[in-house]
């Protein structure tokens, strides 16, 4: 049983002190799972995230699944799901709480005025952070190409076409494997 | 007039799956996700404030798409709502996890996975930035005319381009921006 209790602190601890994102909490969840506890080995880790970024969906919560699982089994995959994700929600709620009671407080209606541009500039700076992945380092040149074909498209397919997004990732997904783009 | 909680958390549950079966690339490919979902598909809320929410969610820590389904799910319907939205979000790939465990050393080299992965991303590429024209008008727009949206595409590209050369913290961002607003755009 402190198996699961333990879980459970140590994936809220990772997101708890995770600022910036999935990729940005890896360090903190081989700290916590490899270093601290020895729930993994190292290869074991590199494995598990390897296949993880190959799946859909947070990588923290695939990770807190998968490492709950070996612990503890099915309990322990939920303890640590809950530490992954209850305790951010809760700071969350709370934060938002007090911004929706303060409506309208005039200073922050002026204080949002000016973040809207900054989630502006947040949205391209998260696909600026993609793109190497994405465009980036192709085997060869028409690769290059053809990524840029996918994003001009698929950009035409969302903005003009009202595209909803599940199909363009599938078509994404189907061209990827039809022009061998990963290989 | 709300409908029944148990149609809710159905819809919160499935809406919340497809985000978690499709989001191919972590934390990026599935805000456009949950914003379809969101903002046009089950109209939960305008993209005002999605706006916010995603704002508070960038600047907060944790993962970013559980604060926002569990965010969701409350809204929506209460404690049972946010259960409902993480359940949908994560269960699907935390399963896949646990079960194809033993398969992952062959799959996290398969050429079809890596391949199928690579045609991907330009999509999530193209869908980040599509979400990011369709913010625009609603960041950009002012009742001061073109004085107020060229201040404010102004910003926008000081975020990003101080963002891009010093790694900085989007909390930090958010914040320079709201003292900004603060002291240009006070309202009267």
């Amino acid at each position: 049983m402190t198996d699961v209790f333990a879980l459970f602190v140590s994936f809220a601890r990772i997101t708890l002190f995770g600022f910036g994102g999935g990729p940005s909490m890896i360090p903190l969840v081989r700290a916590e799972v490899v270093d601290g506890r020895g729930w993994l080995t190292p290869e074991a880790f590199l494995d598990a995230f390897a296949f993880g970024n190959a799946l859909p969906g947070p990588i923290i919560t695939k990770l807190a699944f998968y490492v709950g699982h070996q612990v503890a089994g099915w309990p322990g995959a939920a303890a640590a799901l809950i530490g992954a994700s209850l305790p951010t929600l809760a700071v969350m709620l709370l934060v938002v709480g007090l911004l929706r009671r303060n409506r309208d407080n005039r200073v922050l209606q002026a204080a949002i005025t000016g973040i809207r541009p900054i989630v502006v500039a947040l949205l391209l700076l998260v696909a600026w952070d993609f793109a190497p992945a994405a465009i980036g380092s192709p085997t060869e040149f028409s690769d290059v190409w053809l990524r840029w074909a996918i994003a001009a498209i698929s950009l035409f397919a969302t903005l003009r076409l009202k595209v909803h997004p599940v199909p363009l990732i599938v078509a994404g997904a189907a061209l990827g494997m039809l022009f061998g783009l990963g290989s | 007039m709300r409908r029944p909680l148990a149609k809710r958390l159905v819809e919160l549950f499935l809406a919340f799956m497809r985000v978690g079966v499709f989001g191919f690339g972590g934390g990026p490919s599935m805000i456009p996700l949950i914003r379809a979902e969101a903002v046009d598909g089950n109209t939960w809320v305008e993209d005002d404030e999605f706006m916010e929410i995603y704002a508070v969610a960038s600047s907060l820590p944790g993962p970013i798409a559980t604060n926002l389904a569990g965010y969701f799910g409350r809204h929506q319907a209460g404690p049972l709502g946010s259960a409902a939205a993480l359940l949908g979000l994560t269960l699907p790939s935390g399963i896949a996890m646990v079960a194809l465990g033993g398969l992952y050393l062959a799959t996290k080299d398969s050429r079809i996975v890596q391949d199928a992965l690579a045609g991907i991303r330009p999509v999530v590429i193209a869908l980040l930035l599509g979400v990011a024209v369709t913010f625009a008008p609603r960041a950009l727009a002012s009742g001061r005319g073109a004085l107020g949206v060229t201040l404010r595409s102004l910003l926008v590209a000081a975020a990003f381009a101080v963002a891009v050369l010093t790694g900085v913290h989007p909390a930090v961002l958010i914040v320079a921006g709201a003292v900004v607003g603060l002291f240009l755009w006070r309202t009267w």
